[in-house]
């Protein structure tokens, strides 16, 4: 498989792979009340760190909470019956917009269990939940409009940065009782979509309207550098998301495309277009029936969702000998979308509170070549990759860069 | 030859040996010596071992069922045979999928060999 430098590969051109995935949904809870409607909602739905438990918004400041009550990966395998099929559900208060699970924090006696669940609101204040015990653990109060997402800094390092329509990203430390530490500015419109590289805890990716694509390298948690900027999309950017080895970030935005950056070089790996042929400026900077809302990797770094305006949530397998398809139709506007710890599953939220999940029964086992390029470049600082280049075959260094 | 392995059969659990086109194991040999005797089903994921074990002509390693990596360590082959079990064991299966370990200091061998491999 080549990646040339201006590869674009379309969703309507590209191969689909061979079984079509068992979908499962989860239905809204609200669907029956004909009065409701969501507005300024955003459906999020995510898995904890090791797949037992599963949350997402179900509307109006609920959030639902699966969980198989043990620590094997939760399954979805029962049918879900509205609200009584939820293990558990926690009123926020407010439009929950984003959330997220957090690593254990050992310090604090409240933060010490594998269920700690941030949600951000639609005002501006974030709660941390223990997703199984329903108690709040922290109320972080600082941005003044909607927290539109939150990462948290690999290696144990406890810190917590959430990005905000108020153009500011802000660091919380959570092992000091969620102190927060900075406040970084540099976007000129609201900020959609923030997240920290998995394998570097200094860089950290934020993505905004304008067509705004940040990486920041923060110093230490008090200070930070100028971003560097990544150009090349055309609208406003929706989301962002990292490669598990820290390689690669995925860009999701309006323009109808996802654009695959290789962080080292600050280029363009590939571009995953949705429309096809790919817009003209004017569509591309406007509406085009294509916006793209949400991209994530999974945890083997070889397959990547997106969730697109026409109704269609689309997994693209990277690494096979083409870049192949799987689609399923969507029956609401989704916003979110997210893949299991166990790569079996990715749960797509939709804009009225419900979830479908995509399964796939038989993940497929990555080559060993893939395996090992992952676990080097998790290894490999940015600045040894090109000495270590100088000693490899030139078709092994392309490998390793994505490049081949 | 058929007489001595018919009477082993008698004597002890029999495992089969690497002699033959049809043996049921199959020898990997590294740079330094080493000698992984792995099942012939396992070694043949790789591409290359694949071709090389029962590829059309004449080839030594037809023959012996030994294949010599004058480039590939201990270190490295070790792992490699490692992903042939694992790769044989959670294809098409619904258990649970361990992740593959593999130590960043071994990831750039690793690589070459995967490489070369086709695996």
């Amino acid at each position: 498989m080549h990646f040339s430098d201006n590869a674009v590969i379309f969703a309507a051109k590209a191969q689909r792979s061979e079984e079509t995935p068992e979908v499962r949904d989860i239905a809204s809870v609200f669907a029956s009340n004909s009065l409701w409607k969501p507005v300024d909602e955003t459906t999020c739905c995510d898995f904890s760190l090791n797949g037992s438990v599963f949350a997402w918004s179900l509307g109006q400041g609920f959030v639902g909470i699966l969980t198989n009550g043990d620590d094997n990966h939760v399954d979805f395998e029962s049918p879900f019956h509205g609200l009584n099929s939820c293990t558990r559900v926690i009123d926020c208060g407010e439009n929950v917009t984003s959330l997220v699970f957090l690593p254990r924090i050992p310090g604090s006696k409240k933060c010490d269990h594998d269920a700690l669940l941030a949600t951000g609101l639609r005002r501006g204040p974030i709660k941390v939940w223990n997703a199984l015990t329903g108690d709040v653990c922290n109320i972080l109060f600082d941005h003044t409009s909607r927290v539109t997402s939150l990462t948290f800094a690999p290696k144990g390092l406890n810190l917590l940065v959430s990005s905000s329509h108020d153009k500011t990203l802000k660091v919380w430390d959570m092992a000091d009782n969620g102190n927060m530490c900075m406040t970084m500015r540099a976007h000129k419109q609201s900020i959609n979509a923030c997240a920290y590289s998995p394998t570097d805890s200094q860089m950290l990716a934020s993505v905004g309207g304008g067509r705004e694509v940040f990486l920041w390298n923060l110093t230490n948690k008090r200070r930070t550098g100028r971003p560097t900027q990544l150009l090349g999309h055309r609208n406003d950017v929706r989301s962002c998301a990292w490669s598990p080895d820290g390689a690669l970030l995925a860009t999701g935005s309006n323009d109808s495309s996802v654009i695959v950056w290789d962080v080292v070089s600050k280029t363009k790996v590939i571009t995953l277009g949705h429309m096809c042929p790919m817009p003209s400026s004017i569509y591309a900077g406007g509406a085009n029936g294509h916006w793209v809302s949400c991209v994530a990797f999974s945890r083997d770094g070889t397959k990547l969702v997106s969730t697109c305006e026409d109704d269609r949530a689309r997994i693209w397998h990277l690494y096979d000998n083409h870049i192949s398809v799987d689609e399923i139709p969507l029956s609401k506007v989704a916003t979110r979308c997210t893949f299991s710890p166990n790569g079996k599953y990715a749960a797509i939220g939709q804009a009225d509170g419900s979830v479908k999940i995509m399964c796939d029964s038989n993940v497929k086992i990555p080559s060993l070549a893939h395996l090992s390029r992952m676990a080097a470049r998790k290894d490999t600082k940015q600045d040894k990759l090109q000495t270590i280049g100088q000693t490899l075959p030139y078709l092994i260094n392309q490998y390793l860069r994505y490049r081949c | 030859m058929g007489d001595e392995r018919a009477e082993k059969m008698e004597d002890e659990d029999f495992y089969g040996g690497c002699e033959g086109s049809d043996s049921a194991y199959v020898k990997l040999i590294s740079s330094d010596g080493h000698e992984f005797v792995i099942k012939r089903e396992y070694a043949l994921t790789s591409g290359t071992i694949k071709s090389m074990l029962s590829g059309p002509g004449q080839f030594a390693e037809n023959e012996t069922n030994e294949v010599y990596f004058r480039e590939i360590p201990s270190h490295v082959l070790a792992k490699v045979c490692q992903y042939f079990i694992y790769k044989n064991r959670y294809t098409n299966s619904s258990a649970e999928i361990p992740e593959f370990e593999i130590t960043p200091e071994i990831a750039l061998e690793l690589l070459m060999a995967a490489n070369f491999l086709d695996c």
